[in-house]
């Protein structure tokens, strides 16, 4: 149960919108239990699902988030002093649910799901070259936001 | 941290393995609650297809019961007759077995039982307004048994022939030879019966008689062994007979004027018949069947050919499955959770010509209108089949593409957010097939089966993607044509022997998909009632 959440999580905008994820994939879950041939783990069998749900997630709601030109990301200074002697998991995910979500699609895809560019091309109906240029923003986005939670702010790109 | 920066990937990916958290308790219930509900839609939806099986089953049933009750009006009369055959007979064994003990008593029951049900037939046929015989009084006194012997009077052929040349069967009334001998009866006074002593032998035969017809013989009767005087007036070339033989006598080529003459009068050359080969039941049976003929004549409805017209509404159900979907977008279960078929229309010609009996065949001309509401959902940009990149809408009549002008040509997979659309696709309709008619007084009855060959005239999807920019593309992935049949019964009133209304209440099935290449395949079943109204000629 937890894996599957932490997946919703990275994949998702926000707490509640995971846990629609996550509902809606033990649904499904449930649903093609008897699809299961067995071959594989039964937890990379769910996870999978889960992952398509994020995806059916995303597409439904991808075109009310346009995609963000990072030259132009507004970073708000939010105050955490804590976080500046130890940047916490939690914000860290934090970090990646608030990247614009075509970016964190494919930094997801990329950096946990070990997809190759042409794979995640394939998979969201993209060029190979959106792929990578999604995921190079992604990663600059992050490293942005992890260096200005370390200096007490938080980013955000709403 | 800055080197830690150097690799964002593995900050991340360490960050999420050690991170734990649980989703809220919430979640599980809602999850129950979810399950719960599937369990009652996968029931629910297990039993549509028996909604469908129950639908054929009524309309069978319906069919079935319509056609035993017109089987039992058609043969309501056929069925009297057996009771009175086996009554007739019923009777004629007790006659029998009576005879052997007392003379007179058992024939006389016998006949009076014949009489009772003729006269009964008589006011059945008479009480029904469309089969009227025309009332006659008279017809009822032209069947005198004479002492065993059935006269039939030829007044009855002479009556109908002398009013509308139609009808030549009359209905009698049979007079116990008793009453005739032993009593004067008040219609055929002085019938008196000449005496005969060998009845195999005189059959047929003209006995000697006194021109005159004022000699006087006794009557012999060689079973009953009773005697009778011989009364002047009587036909003098009457032939007599025994119980044995009992004889029918038929007169011929008479004049509607001897109606009113004495029977004796017009009795000229008897048709001479043993009962033994003619019972009183095939008398009953005789009288019925002419009458029976008078009633297929006078019938309201038998035409051979009918044209109509006719409206027509069926709630339409499609089912989808998936065939070859290419895009995301193509799932046939997002596809079908975004439409609604709104209440089909047909309108068209039929025409239905009896080719044996009351079987028919029916074809025709129509034209039906489906459409579908489709939700709000995202169109995707994809390649036509010309190369350029458009929106594209799936569903599951087709696709279409639209080229939205208010931008330039769109990169591949953007997709933009509908407001609604609604896909219009009209068929011209030949069906073919057999039907079975049949009546109920003013009412008839028509089961048919048909198949219909529908082909495609009109598809086309209008999308609405705001107030002011509305998009309309004709379908593609749609058949020209495709097959379906139907199964309906015809209910039908007379209003005039040309003129019928009627209700249809019917189910089409498809025999084949009406989509190709099209990412899901559809067949289209309905259920409807059509009104019209029908022209015999």
């Amino acid at each position: 149960m937890q894996p599957m959440f932490l997946i919703c999580l990275r994949y998702c905008n926000n707490r509640e919108e995971a846990e629609d994820v996550l509902q809606e994939g033990f649904m499904k879950v449930f649903d093609f239990i008897h699809q299961y041939n067995h071959k594989g783990p039964l937890e990379g069998w769910m996870r999978q699902i889960m992952i398509h749900c994020a995806f059916r997630k995303y597409r439904n709601n991808r075109l009310l988030h346009p995609v963000v030109d990072i030259t132009t990301t507004e970073i708000v200074g939010t105050a955490h002093e804590e976080i500046l002697s130890r940047l916490g998991t939690k914000e860290l995910i934090s970090m990646i649910q608030q990247l614009p979500p075509a970016y964190r699609m494919v930094f997801n895809l990329f950096v946990f799901e070990k997809m190759k560019h042409r794979e995640i091309a394939d998979l969201l109906g993209i060029a190979e070259g959106t792929s990578k240029s999604n995921l190079s923003a992604a990663r600059y986005i992050l490293q942005k936001a992890v260096t200005f939670s370390l200096q007490s702010s938080k980013i955000n790109f709403k | 941290m800055d080197e830690q920066l150097h690799d964002i990937d593995d900050l991340f990916q360490n960050a999420v393995q050690r991170h734990s958290d649980l989703p809220t308790e919430s979640v599980w219930e809602h999850l129950e609650k979810n399950l719960q509900k599937r369990n009652v839609t996968s029931i629910t939806k297990q039993y549509k297809k028996w909604k469908w099986v129950a639908a054929v089953l009524f309309i069978s049933f319906v069919s079935l019961s319509v056609y035993t009750l017109q089987l039992n009006w058609k043969y309501k009369k056929a069925v009297r007759q057996n009771h009175l055959k086996s009554a007739l007979l019923n009777s004629r064994k007790n006659a029998n077995t009576i005879d052997n003990s007392g003379p007179h008593s058992n024939p006389k029951a016998a006949i009076s039982s014949i009489t009772g049900e003729i006269v009964k037939q008589k006011n059945l046929i008479d009480s029904s307004k469309e089969h009227i015989l025309p009332p006659d009084n008279k017809i009822a006194d032209k069947i005198i048994l004479i002492d065993e012997t059935v006269i039939l009077s030829p007044g009855i052929a002479s009556i109908h022939k002398s009013k509308k040349k139609k009808l030549t069967t009359g209905l009698m009334n049979i007079s116990s030879a008793n009453d005739i001998t032993g009593e004067k009866n008040k219609n055929n006074k002085a019938l008196k019966m000449p005496a005969a002593v060998n009845t195999r032998k005189a059959m047929g035969k003209k006995l000697d008689t006194d021109p005159s017809g004022n000699e006087t013989r006794a009557i012999n009767n060689s079973k009953t062994g009773s005697d009778s005087s011989f009364t002047p007036g009587i036909d003098s070339r009457t032939p007599a007979y025994s119980s044995d033989n009992l004889v029918i006598k038929e007169t011929k080529d008479l004049k509607a004027s001897s109606i009113r003459e004495p029977i004796s009068s017009l009795t000229r050359e008897p048709l001479v018949i043993p009962f033994s080969d003619l019972n009183p039941s095939s008398l009953i049976n005789r009288l019925i069947a002419k009458n029976s003929i008078r009633l297929k004549t006078k019938s309201l409805h038998p035409q051979k050919f009918t044209a109509g017209i006719f409206y027509s509404e069926h709630i339409v159900s499609t089912n989808l499955e998936a065939n070859r979907p290419d895009f995301r977008e193509d799932n046939y279960l997002q596809i079908k959770n975004h439409e609604k078929n709104r209440i089909s229309t047909i309108v068209g010609l039929m025409i239905s010509r009896k080719i044996s009996g009351n079987l028919g065949i029916a074809t025709g001309i129509s034209l039906a209108t489906y459409i579908t509401d489709i939700t709000r959902k995202p169109l995707v940009a994809r390649k036509d089949n010309n190369g350029k990149i458009n929106y594209r809408i799936s569903t599951s009549s087709g696709y279409a593409y639209y080229t939205v002008k208010t931008r330039l040509q769109p990169p591949l997979a953007d997709s933009i957010q509908t407001l609604s659309s609604k896909s219009t696709i009209k068929y011209i309709s030949v069906p073919i097939g057999l039907q079975y008619n049949f009546y109920v007084g003013r009412f008839g009855f028509t089961p048919a089966v048909l198949v219909y060959a529908n082909f495609k005239s009109t598809a086309k999807i209008t999308t609405i993607q705001s107030s002011e920019h509305t998009y309309s593309g004709n379908i593609e992935g749609l058949k020209s044509h495709y097959f379906d049949w139907n199964m309906g019964l015809g209910i039908g009133y007379y209003l005039n022997k040309k003129f019928s209304i009627g209700l249809i209440p019917s189910v089409r099935f498809a025999l084949s998909n009406a989509t190709e290449k099209n990412p899901v395949t559809a067949q289209r079943n309905s259920v409807g009632l059509a009104a019209g109204l029908n022209f015999s000629f």
